[in-house]
C-alpha cells in the first residue's frame, strides 16, 4: 500500500481510540488499521458475533457496549481521546444511540468524536451536485435515511464537547463489503446480476481504505473540528463502469448481464407500496409515464389487487442464464438499487480535500485488484 | 439395566445447541446426573429439563461426590485435557467434544492416560456419522476410482455461532481460531477418506496474539496435491472435491445423506444413501450425537467401541493443525 504523506491520516500512538460499531463491516477496518498501525484501541461491539471473529485476528480485548445503555457506554469511553461511531440499527439505534453517545463522550471528556453518517441524508434525487451544504431529502419510505437525517440534527445541535465531525460517504466498497462488492459479485457469478436503465448514475463509490484515510483525519486534522464532509473516491465511475470492472475480474461477459428500464422496475415491483416510492423519487418523466401518483395506481388496479399482479409479474426484462445449471433465474429488480443505478448528481468533495488535504491513494487498478483477492478467497475466481 | 449415568461438564452454546437436546433423546438409556459450569444461568434449561441433575460451579466436587460413569466435557477447549484427564484418573469414562485438545503434547497425555486407566475416551467428531461420509470413505477404500490426484476443500460462512463467551476468540483458551474450531473435523475427514497429510504452505489473517478468521492450507496426500480454505468472514462454496485418476467425488458440507461422484469423468452420479429419513433433515446433529452417545455407553459396559473416534484417531485432525501453525504465514484479504 502507497504510504500517506498527510501526518493527520496516520494512526497516532499518542491517542487512544474507541472505536463503536467495532463488529461491522467499516468499525472492524478501522480497528485493523490502528492495530496495525501500533495504536491503542478499544473494540466495542454490540453482541459475539461475525464481526468477533473479525476482531478476535487482533487478539484485543472486545469490549460489549450498546448505545441504548448509557452507562455501559460511559464505562466504555473512559479513558479515550477519540470516538468513532460507525454503528448501523433500527431508529432508536441510530438517534438516540447517537444522543447517548455524544452525552457519554462529554461526561468521559473524549476529545474528538467522529460520527459516520451517510449521503443518503440527500435522498435519490437530488436536483444538483451534492455537497455539504446540500438540502436534506430523506425520502418518506427509507426508514435508513430519515434514521440518518434524524441523527445529523441531534449531532448540528450539539455542543459543549466533545469536538464532533461527521462524514458523509455513499456507496462503502472493497475487501469484506457485503452490500457493494460481495453481493454485486455473487449476482454475477450467479447469472442475477441486472443494471437499471444500463448503470447510468454516478456511483459515488469510496474505497474502504480512502474512508478510513478520512476517518483519521477526521480524528486528528484541527481544522476538521465541528465540520462535516462528503467524501467519495473520485474515480467518476458510474454504475456500468463499476460492474464492467466486476465482470473482468469474475470472467463473466459484460453484455450478458440483465437490463432493465427505469419503467421496468416501475412494472415489476409487486407491492403497491413500491409504486408509491416510485411516484415519490422517480423522475417526472418517468413519474408520467407510470402513474401519477399513489392514488391514481391505487384506482387503477381497486378493487381487485390481482389485476394489479399481473400486469406487474409480466415479464419485461431479457432472460439471463444462470451459470450454475444451466437454468434462467428469475430477476426482480429492487426499487431501492434502481434508485441508486439512476443516481443523478456527483457528490462534490472538494471540502476535504481541500481543508484536510484528502487524496484517495489507491488507483482503481489497485482497488480491483484488492478485490480480485478477495473473490480468489472466497472461490468466485478461480 | 441400571441407567447409565453422565455428567456434564460445560454448559454453553454446544452444550444448550446440541448436547441437550441429544441427551433428551437417549435419556431411557443414558441419565443425566450432574451439570458443572461457573454460571449457573446457562445451566437453567438443561437443570428444568432434567430435573434430577445436580449443579456444580467446579466439576472436581460434582465428580467425586456423584461419581458418574461417564463425563461429557464440553468446556472451552484449553480444559479439555486437564478435565479429561482429571476424569480417566478418577475412573470415569470420557465423551470429549472437539477438539481432543489444543496441542500435541495435550493429545499425548490425554491418550496416555486413557490408555493407563482402561477407560474409554472419544471425541465427537460427528460428521463420521454421516451416511453420506460414510459411503464416501468405502468409495475411497476400495480404490475404485483410481489413485487420488487432488483435492480442494472449501468451509466457511460468517460466524453464527451463539457463543455465550469470547473463549473462541482468545488464543489461550480456544487454541486458535478457524482452523482449531471447523477445521478439525475438516482435517479428521481428510485424513480418515485419505490417509496421512502432510502440510504444505499454511496462511492465516491471525496477528501474533489473534485467532485467525480466514485460513488457507496447502495439504498433501501422497503425492497428490490440495487446499483446505477455511472462513469465518464469509460464505465460502463449502463443497468438498476430491479428483481421483479416473472420476471424482464432491461432497457439499454436512449433507448426510447425499453426494456427487463421476466414475469416468463425463457422467455424474447424484446420489443419496438409503437411511433414515432423519439423517437428510435438520435433526441430524441431534440424531447423529445420540447415536454416538448410544455406542459410547455401550463401549463403555464393555461392548465394542466401533464407530467412536478414539484417542489415537482424534489426536491426527489435532497435529496436522499444529503443523499448520507452525508454518503459518500472512494472508492478506483486507485493505
Amino acid at each position: 500500500m502507497i504510504p500517506l504523506d498527510n501526518p493527520y491520516a496516520s494512526a497516532r500512538r499518542d491517542v487512544k481510540y474507541a472505536v463503536l460499531g467495532a463488529g461491522g463491516f467499516v468499525g472492524a477496518a478501522l480497528v485493523e488499521r490502528l492495530y496495525r498501525a501500533g495504536a491503542q484501541v478499544v473494540p466495542l461491539i454490540r453482541r459475539i458475533g461475525t464481526g468477533s471473529a473479525l476482531l478476535a485476528r487482533f487478539g484485543l480485548p472486545q469490549r460489549l457496549a450498546n448505545v441504548l445503555h448509557p452507562e455501559s457506554l460511559k464505562a466504555a469511553f473512559a479513558g479515550n481521546d477519540v470516538v468513532f461511531h460507525c454503528v448501523t440499527g433500527d431508529r432508536a439505534a441510530t438517534v438516540q444511540g447517537l444522543e447517548n453517545s455524544l452525552s457519554a463522550a462529554q461526561a468521559s471528556g473524549v476529545r474528538r468524536f467522529v460520527y459516520l453518517s451517510s449521503a443518503v441524508v440527500y435522498g435519490f434525487r437530488p436536483k444538483s451536485a451534492v455537497d455539504e451544504a446540500s438540502r436534506f431529502d430523506p425520502p418518506s419510505w427509507s426508514e435508513y435515511a430519515k434514521n440518518k437525517a434524524s441523527a445529523e440534527r441531534i449531532i448540528g445541535k450539539w455542543s459543549g464537547g466533545p469536538e464532533t465531525v461527521v462524514l458523509r460517504p455513499s456507496i462503502v466498497y472493497g475487501p469484506r463489503s457485503k452490500d457493494w462488492s460481495e453481493a454485486p459479485a455473487r449476482q454475477i457469478a450467479s447469472g442475477r446480476a441486472y443494471l437499471v436503465d444500463q448503470g447510468c448514475g454516478h456511483m459515488n463509490e469510496i474505497h474502504i481504505t480512502h474512508l478510513l484515510d478520512a476517518m483519521l483525519l477526521a480524528a486528528h486534522h484541527p481544522a476538521a473540528a465541528n465540520q462535516i464532509y462528503v467524501i467519495q473516491d473520485g474515480f467518476g465511475r458510474t454504475w456500468q463502469d463499476y460492474y464492467r470492472s466486476l465482470c473482468e475480474l469474475l470472467g463473466v461477459e459484460f453484455s450478458t448481464l440483465a437490463a432493465f428500464s427505469s419503467q421496468d422496475v416501475a412494472r415489476n415491483s409487486s407491492q403497491l407500496v413500491r409504486y408509491q416510492r416510485w411516484a415519490k423519487d422517480a423522475p417526472g418523466v418517468l413519474r408520467s409515464a407510470v402513474w401519477h401518483d399513489p392514488l391514481k395506481a391505487w384506482l387503477k388496479n381497486a378493487p381487485g389487487f390481482e389485476s394489479f399482479r399481473r400486469f406487474a409479474s409480466a415479464p419485461s426484462a431479457r432472460p439471463v442464464t444462470d451459470r450454475s445449471n444451466g437454468q434462467s433465474p428469475a430477476i426482480t429488480p429492487d426499487f431501492g438499487i434502481a434508485l441508486l443505478h439512476t443516481y443523478p448528481q456527483p457528490l462534490v468533495d472538494a471540502k476535504i480535500r481541500t481543508e484536510l488535504g484528502f487524496t484517495p491513494r489507491l488507483s482503481l487498478a489497485q482497488t480491483l485488484e484488492g478485490l480480485g483477492r478477495w473473490y480468489r478467497f472466497m472461490g468466485l475466481v478461480r | 439395566m441400571k441407567p447409565f449415568r453422565v455428567a456434564v461438564l460445560g454448559s454453553g452454546a454446544v452444550t444448550n445447541v446440541l448436547y441437550r437436546p441429544a441427551l433428551q433423546e437417549v435419556r431411557h438409556e443414558i441419565e443425566l446426573v450432574g451439570v458443572a459450569d461457573l454460571n449457573r444461568q446457562s445451566a437453567e434449561q438443561l437443570l428444568q429439563e432434567f430435573p434430577s441433575a445436580n449443579f456444580f460451579t467446579d466439576y472436581h466436587p460434582m465428580l467425586q461426590e456423584l461419581h458418574p460413569d461417564a463425563v461429557i466435557v464440553a468446556l472451552p477447549h484449553f480444559l479439555h485435557k486437564p478435565a479429561s484427564v482429571d476424569a480417566l484418573r478418577m475412573g470415569i469414562h470420557v465423551f470429549c467434544e472437539k477438539p481432543m485438545a489444543i496441542s500435541s503434547e495435550e493429545c499425548d497425555q490425554t491418550e496416555a492416560t486413557a490408555r493407563e486407566t482402561g477407560g474409554v475416551f472419544c471425541v465427537n467428531l460427528f460428521r463420521r456419522w454421516f451416511p453420506s461420509v460414510q459411503e464416501i470413505k468405502r468409495m475411497t477404500t476400495s480404490g475404485a476410482l483410481g489413485a487420488l490426484t487432488s483435492f480442494e476443500i472449501t468451509d466457511g460462512a460468517p460466524y453464527g455461532w451463539p457463543a455465550m463467551s469470547f473463549s473462541f476468540f482468545d488464543r489461550s483458551i480456544s487454541g486458535g481460531g478457524v482452523l482449531m474450531d471447523s477445521g478439525v473435523h475438516a482435517l479428521d475427514l481428510l485424513q480418515w477418506w485419505l490417509g496421512p497429510i502432510e502440510v504444505g504452505e499454511f496462511l492465516d489473517d491471525a496477528a501474533p496474539n489473534g485467532v485467525e478468521c480466514d485460513c488457507v492450507a496447502e495439504l498433501y496426500v501422497g503425492g497428490a496435491r490440495g487446499s483446505l480454505r477455511m472462513s469465518r468472514s464469509v460464505q465460502l462454496p463449502n463443497v468438498y472435491r476430491l479428483q481421483f485418476e479416473r472420476g471424482w467425488i464432491e461432497w457439499d458440507h454436512d449433507d448426510g445423506t447425499r453426494f456427487r461422484f463421476s466414475s469416468d469423468r463425463q457422467t455424474t452420479v447424484e446420489a443419496t444413501v438409503k437411511c433414515e429419513a432423519r439423517w437428510a433433515s435438520g435433526s441430524r446433529y441431534t440424531l447423529v450425537l445420540a447415536q454416538q452417545l448410544r455406542a459410547f455407553a455401550r463401549a463403555c459396559r464393555g461392548h465394542s467401541a466401533a464407530g467412536l473416534v478414539l484417542a489415537g484417531e482424534a489426536r491426527k485432525s489435532v497435529d496436522i493443525i499444529v503443523r499448520c501453525y507452525n508454518k503459518r504465514k500472512e494472508l492478506a484479504i483486507a485493505e
